[in-house]
């Protein structure tokens, strides 16, 4: 079965790429690049991180770099502030699932482990789970936060993922835990996510790594 | 309007937050200061990314936050205060 692993430089999302390919899953990766509202050379280390995948999985794989910033935009002109990180998930895993659709990838994975931060409330992953056309398999979802770091670590991740870096300056002060669809359907449709879909796949680009 | 910079976490930026209620229009600020050279990279609604004449990029919110990228505080600091020379008297 063939999958589209959601990679966002931090910790978690490694790991959970990383179990899912030991489980057998034919995995590529994919990294939702946010500058403006992040470090330039923020792509740099998910390239370094999936490069270590690549590597203890012994297998070459894929990285699509996706443009987000537009999609960040968007929501932050046209939207409620505190639905910022509910919606800009719904677009990445809208824009990783045309993607997979796309591309014949099965599923998307993400590194999502419930509770861990604001945007991970079973609340919230329900909200977005209707964003994807295909299934979001979660390998991470009952861990906790020392079981990922400990295998983060076995892999060598950890370091890489743990390098210094400026938070998502979208994030709002006071995000929402408790977002219901249609509310979120709502908001939604003050933008054109289609569009923004559409515009975000006209500009990946794929690296290719591993052995 | 700022008297305190920290650094943030990543200890690649720097952010300053306004002493007390912030109430200005923050377009408007970005439009008094592009004449002087500051550019505007992208409007967010919420927040802007503009490049100061030194080509230092900074974000400048909607609740008068100022995120400047740059690990030099001096810099940042000059930054600040080009940002707090566009606001409305």
């Amino acid at each position: 079965m063939r999958v589209l692993a959601l990679l966002s430089g931090g910790i978690d999302s490694p790991v959970a790429a990383y179990l899912i390919a030991k489980q057998g899953f034919d995995v590529d990766l994919a990294h939702f690049d946010n500058r403006p509202f992040t470090e330039e050379d923020y792509v740099e280390r998910v390239l370094s991180l999936g490069r270590v995948i690549a590597s203890r999985t012994d297998r070459q794989m894929k990285l699509y770099v996706i443009p987000h910033g537009e999609n960040q935009s968007a929501i932050g002109r046209e939207c409620e502030r505190r639905y910022q990180c509910v919606l800009c998930r719904r677009m990445m895993l809208r824009t990783a699932g045309a993607l997979a659709e796309k591309e014949g990838y099965d599923a998307l994975v993400t590194g999502d482990s419930v509770g861990q931060v604001a945007s991970q409330t079973v609340e919230n992953l329900l909200a977005e789970n209707s964003a994807s056309p295909v299934q979001v398999l979660r390998p991470l979802i009952a861990m906790d936060k020392e079981e990922i770091i400990n295998i983060a670590k076995d892999i060598g991740t950890f370091e890489i993922s743990s390098l210094p870096g400026i938070c998502c300056m979208m994030a709002p002060p006071k995000p929402a835990t408790r977002s219901q669809l249609d509310r979120i359907l709502a908001e939604e449709g003050k933008m054109d996510p289609g569009d923004l879909t559409v515009s975000a796949l006209e500009e990946v680009e794929v690296h290719v790594l591993g052995p | 309007m700022y008297s305190v910079l920290r650094s943030c976490n990543s200890g690649q930026a720097y952010v300053a937050r306004p002493d007390g209620e912030f109430s200005q229009d923050i377009h408007e600020i970005a439009e008094r200061l592009c004449p002087s050279g500051h550019e505007v990279l992208t409007d967010a609604g919420v927040l802007l990314v503009i490049r100061s004449p030194d080509g230092i990029e900074y974000s400048l919110f909607k609740e008068g936050k100022v995120l400047v990228k740059t690990p030099d505080e001096t810099v940042a600091w000059e930054v600040v205060r080009s940002v707090e020379s566009g606001f409305d008297a």
